[in-house]
């Protein structure tokens, strides 16, 4: 792939909206409380706490009359990516701009509301609204129409790759020449069913997939389920210099990283996993839990990359592992890595995707 | 030995291509009008066409709204006794004959090659294949009955493209896209881009899509379904027929396809798409996304307009999408016929793309084209007719088109030839 020039970052989570509450939560200086929610399961009833998005501060960038029709999973891509434009600085040009939204379960407290209304008022009487907003592409149709960008427009789903594939194809894109700068984010929603589903698999001690492959059925009590939302405004690498760096790599089927190179692995709920993991690989993990501040969701490895690219930014390590202090270490060195498991979690060598993000294009 | 290719970008960090048009070596499809790739292609040239209301699933509307259903066949097998939804199994079941027709026996043997050496992609357009929608399981859920995770579990496993790597144990990137009824067009197109930029030396590309009842309620709400056979492009069309299927083709670089000494049944010439950025639901009345989608596939494929010697139109039989197409394939294309394929197999969403992609490649290389089924009396807003009867075609190129729900626009140029640049 070519390398992804990061020219903006707009980040919507638990933690608030955009890269002051993002910088500040990252830091340890803004504390993340999830909403404690009752769900039922054959268990009994759980007490789950949950990391909510709010999208109150959308109505900065359109107005409300005009959201009305939208809903939740829709309002949060949105932010993200008006967040990430503004960041950016850039104005985008719409026919060469392209727009790619990944998700795991698309809008699915939508979907189940949809159900509802055939449920509870008959076939005959489904709402047309409801069923419009559940298809996978409506976030990414009201961020076309809301941002004007008529350029290629992608909506995907692929569980625990749906990051990386964003990633590759907007790679892709740039290197085709199709369009000048990609829109690039990811998003998920926590619904009622999916808490169900997560406690469900709990209690049945089976791998919670339902999340992301990060949890590891034995309930820790960190982190939680979550939603949110986060885009990147990406560019061919030569343009301009990049305030993030530049994504240099995105590698599937990825056995282990470069083993001398600091990385983000977020999810601490899964140090089981770890002893399959190289002992180079632990000895450069950096003391992060970013479960903590967004909560767990398929797609909230496009979180670790934001993380890896501010601290490159800030040329600042920020640590905040649950069980330490929150710590800032400055940070002088070419680039950070992020690692995800794949889902199988029982294959050797553990597998799963590799990121290295940089300050310099030159550095490999 | 085929994975390690060397990219070639210029200044701009935009990729010179080597393979500038890609083959396709094999297709594997089943519609309403066949469960395998002859049949379904054959019946297209038939008048006979007969929707009904859903086997599988009652829906509960004081009128039928009748759909084109896959013939019966062990597909229809109930999904609780199956790995996959049914989604899957299609994709599956399409993937299966098009390696077969492509010369990869055995589930990816060729000449002593497996697939499994090789860096092969799938990357597949579907609606329902991504949806977590089980109706059981929700009810039960609604009703507190703490429901089993099976239905879940099922899901989760069922991701098409995910479901065909497994399967075929490939392990190159594997994409699910849901641009809605656009899906299988732009999964050619993006496959197509991994074989020209080295990334795969194989890719297994397509739609799937299983009817459901959850998506027939869906349409009806939005009053865009039709109470009798649908009717694309004429002046009494009234909406659409939902419709189920699935399309795989094998896209293999020039290198690995000589190595096997295969022929190439056709190739991706261009691809082009776009987003109205206008409606939900409503494409732009002037046609300005389509017409962008379509010039991108052209230029793509360094073709013109008056190359194209057919157009396999998206043609759904709904007011707003047939008058929006019409009017710009008569702006772009005065000279070249169209019809539409929705008239015999149905809407099949994420699937259409690709069966009407496969259906142009059969149609290029029989050199004959079917009559728009459902087709009667010109719509005068439209003032273009599509094809009244089979006809013969003499052209090398040829334009397979979708549009899509949230305003997506997709199109593929699809040639004979493999050398035109």
């Amino acid at each position: 792939m070519i390398p992804l020039a990061i020219h903006g970052i707009g980040p919507v989570g638990a933690f608030g909206a955009g890269l002051d509450e993002w910088r500040s939560a990252l830091k340890g200086e803004k504390k993340v409380e999830p909403e404690l929610t009752e769900i039922e399961t054959d268990r009994g009833f759980d007490n789950l706490p949950i990391f909510r998005a709010s999208t109150k501060t959308l109505t900065k960038f359109i107005k409300s009359r005009k959201l009305r029709r939208l809903d939740h999973f829709s309002r949060m891509a949105l932010l993200g990516a008006c967040l990430a434009c503004e960041d950016s600085g850039q104005e985008l040009i719409g026919e060469s701009t392209g727009l790619i939204v990944a998700s795991a379960y698309g809008a699915s407290a939508t979907t189940f509301s949809f159900l509802d209304s055939v449920i509870e008022d008959g076939d005959a009487l489904a709402s047309p609204t409801l069923f419009s907003n559940s298809v996978h592409n409506a976030a990414a149709a009201h961020i076309a129409k809301h941002l004007k960008i008529t350029g290629p427009n992608l909506s995907l789903t692929q569980g625990h790759l749906s990051v990386p594939m964003a990633l590759l194809t907007a790679a892709q894109w740039l290197a085709e020449g199709r369009v000048d700068t990609v829109l690039c984010g990811a998003v998920d929603e926590y619904c009622e069913v999916l808490g169900y589903c997560r406690q469900a698999y709990r209690n049945r001690k089976k791998a919670a997939s339902i999340e992301n492959n990060n949890y590891s059925p034995k309930p820790s009590g960190l982190g939680g389920p979550g939603e949110g939302s986060l885009f990147f405004q990406l560019g061919r690498a030569q343009e301009i210099d990049a305030p993030y760096g530049y994504l240099k790599k995105v590698e599937l089927n990825s056995a282990k990283l470069k083993n001398t190179v600091p990385f983000i692995y977020s999810p601490t709920d899964t140090c089981s996993k770890n002893s399959k993991l190289q002992s180079s690989q632990i000895k450069h993990r950096l003391p992060i839990d970013l479960s903590q501040i967004c909560g767990s969701f398929p797609t909230a490895f496009a979180f670790d990359l934001a993380a890896a690219a501010i601290m490159i930014c800030d040329q600042t390590l920020y640590l905040n592992d649950p069980v330490e202090m929150p710590q800032q270490i400055p940070f002088s060195g070419s680039g950070i890595g992020c690692w995800q498991p794949d889902s199988e979690t029982s294959q050797k060598p553990l597998t799963g995707s590799s990121y290295w993000i940089t300050n310099c294009l030159q550095e490999n | 030995m085929f994975n390690r290719f060397i990219t070639n970008y210029g200044e701009s960090g935009i990729f010179k291509r080597e393979d500038k048009q890609v083959a396709v070596t094999g297709i594997g499809a089943l519609c309403a009008t066949g469960l395998d790739f002859e049949s379904a292609i054959a019946a297209l040239f038939e008048k006979r066409r007969e929707p009904a209301a859903p086997r599988r699933f009652q829906l509960e509307h004081p009128i039928t709204y009748p759909v084109f259903e896959l013939p019966l066949s062990p597909l229809d097998d109930e999904d609780e006794k199956q790995p996959w939804l049914r989604t899957s199994r299609l994709a599956l079941t399409a993937a299966r004959e098009a390696l077969n027709r492509a010369g990869w026996c055995n589930d990816g043997e060729s000449n002593d090659i497996k697939l499994s050496q090789l860096k092969v992609g799938v990357c597949v357009g579907t609606t329902v294949g991504g949806t977590m929608n089980n109706e059981k399981f929700y009810r039960d859920y609604r009703d507190r009955k703490n429901p089993s995770l099976e239905p879940i579990d099922r899901y989760l496993r069922s991701n098409p493209a995910a479901v065909l790597a497994q399967v075929f144990d490939l392990h190159g990137p594997q994409l699910t896209i849901v641009n809605a009824c656009a899906s299988g067009t732009d999964a050619i197109g993006i496959g197509a881009g991994w074989i020209k930029s080295g990334i795969c030396d194989l890719v297994l590309t397509g739609g799937s899509d299983e009817l459901c009842r959850v998506t027939c309620n869906g349409f009806i709400s939005l009053m865009i379904s039709a109470q009798q056979a649908c009717r694309p492009f004429d002046q009494q069309r009234n909406g659409l027929n939902l419709g189920e299927g699935a399309a795989i083709l094998v896209l293999e670089s020039d290198k690995l396809r000589k190595l096997r000494n295969r022929p190439a049944q056709a190739f991706i010439a261009g691809y082009g798409s776009s987003c109205d950025a206008w409606h939900l639901t409503a494409p732009h009345p002037e046609g300005k996304g389509l017409r962008q989608a379509l010039q991108l596939a052209l230029n793509d494929a360094g073709s013109k307009a008056e190359e194209i010697s057919f157009i396999n139109a998206h043609g759904t039989a709904t007011a707003n999408n047939d008058l929006t197409e019409g009017k710009i394939l008569k702006s772009l294309f005065p000279q070249a016929p169209f019809f539409s394929t929705k008239g015999h197999t149905g809407h099949t969403l994420g699937a259409a793309g690709a069966l009407e992609a496969a259906f142009t490649i059969a149609m290029l290389q029989s050199r004959k084209i079917p009559a728009s089924a459902g087709f009667g009396t010109i719509d005068p807003e439209i003032s273009h007719a599509p094809t009244e009867c089979a006809q013969n075609i003499n052209g090398r190129l040829a334009l397979s088109q979708s549009l899509a729900f949230g305003g997506n626009n997709a199109a593929l140029v699809i040639s004979l030839d493999g050398a035109r640049q």
